[in-house]
């Protein structure tokens, strides 16, 4: 693996357990928050007859506090979840761009967008659109891209993409490459759009 | 026009040589190559021709170019593909479970990891063919109907003789 994309690596291990250790802080307080003010418990008829404690548990939990508390939680781990989906390490934003504009040149612009995505743009009408993921589930594989062509107009798809060796979706080229074949693999998508734009 | 021929005969040949011998051979087609066509063993000179005259109709339609894309596609896959393709068609009419894959490639991750990852995508790329046989027990064989692919089978069948029985033996053994 590259050494930039190792840095990435063990850069995003430490800030997944930062990110780890701020949660069960955030837990702890967000707890102490809800329930020391008072509980406004939820006005309902206790369902059967029980002991006054069991009753007065009950009204803990079944309390504008829970409420409260579980949205704050749902919060904290949607907030979690955006920041895994959206943000790709340093790192390996770098060692993406400089393959990209190693192959594609200084005249092709790169876009960076939300969602560990790139989009470089070939010339008006096509483009390869790259989405990153991290660590692959299923597999553990560090750092696999996906790429896919912009929509291609060519009878012909089907036929360029097994002789390019990627797979066809809605018209457009698709592959999924691991970090090392990305160079090379995204010539071979580049030479296989200008086939299929050749032969449209 | 004789002598000519034969000397592109000899040159389509150390062609198709160096070609079989990318997906580190053993020396067999080094040794016919370089040897005289008086004493070549039957079978060896058999399969040269035929592949002497194919490559010869190719260039002469211009149609070389399914080795090149067939050089260029397995330049661009990554070490654990490339292996897995190459021993996939040296032993193609067989399929592999994931278990004997992973140890004819030696990949010293789980089976289960190489099923998620590369077999998956190498499926989707249709490059190969995957069989459920059970749910725990899968079959891979080599995609032969895709166009590069049946010529690197065919390659393998032609050159890789000796190559194949070294795959083939390290499947028996259990």
């Amino acid at each position: 693996m590259d050494r930039l994309l190792e840095h990435a690596k063990s850069l995003y291990a430490d800030r997944q357990r930062v990110a780890l250790a701020a949660m069960m802080i955030a837990f702890s307080v967000t707890l102490y928050l809800f329930y020391s003010p008072g509980i406004y418990a939820i006005p309902a008829e206790p369902p059967i007859q029980l002991p006054p404690g069991w009753v007065q548990g009950f009204e803990i939990v079944y309390s504008f506090n829970t409420v409260g508390f579980f949205l704050a939680f749902a919060v904290m781990v949607f907030m979690y979840a955006f920041w895994s989906w959206a943000f790709l390490p340093t790192p390996a934003v770098n060692y993406t761009s400089a393959v990209l504009r190693g192959i594609f040149g200084p005249r092709s612009p790169i876009a960076q967008s939300i969602g560990k995505r790139f989009r470089v743009v070939l010339n008006e009408k096509t483009w390869i659109d790259l989405t990153c993921h991290i660590k692959e589930q299923g597999s553990g594989a560090w750092f696999v891209y996906k790429l896919t062509s912009s929509s291609l107009r060519t009878s012909h798809l089907e036929e360029i993409a097994l002789r390019h060796g990627f797979g066809t979706k809605d018209g457009r080229l698709t592959t999924w490459v691991s970090s090392d074949e990305l160079h090379s693999r995204s010539i071979l998508l580049a030479k296989a759009m200008a086939l299929a734009a050749s032969s449209a | 026009m004789f002598e000519d021929l034969n000397t592109r005969s000899s040159i389509k040949r150390n062609r198709g040589g160096w070609f079989s011998g990318n997906g580190d051979l053993p020396s067999h087609p080094r040794k016919c190559s370089g040897s005289g066509s008086s004493h070549v063993r039957p079978l060896c000179s058999c399969g040269h021709k035929q592949l002497d005259t194919r490559l010869r109709n190719m260039s002469d339609n211009g149609t070389r170019r399914p080795v090149y894309e067939l050089i260029q596609l397995m330049a661009s896959l990554n070490e654990t593909k490339r292996a897995i393709l190459i021993a996939l068609g040296h032993v193609y009419p067989r399929s592999v479970s994931g278990v004997q894959l992973s140890r004819l490639i030696g990949y010293s991750g789980r089976s289960r990891s190489l099923y998620r990852g590369v077999l998956a995508h190498l499926e989707q790329d249709n490059m190969i063919l995957i069989d459920e046989l059970t749910p725990k027990l899968y079959a891979i064989r080599i995609n032969v109907e895709h166009p590069l692919l049946q010529l690197l089978v065919d390659l393998c069948r032609e050159f890789g003789e000796e190559t194949r029985r070294i795959y083939l033996r390290a499947l028996e053994e259990e």
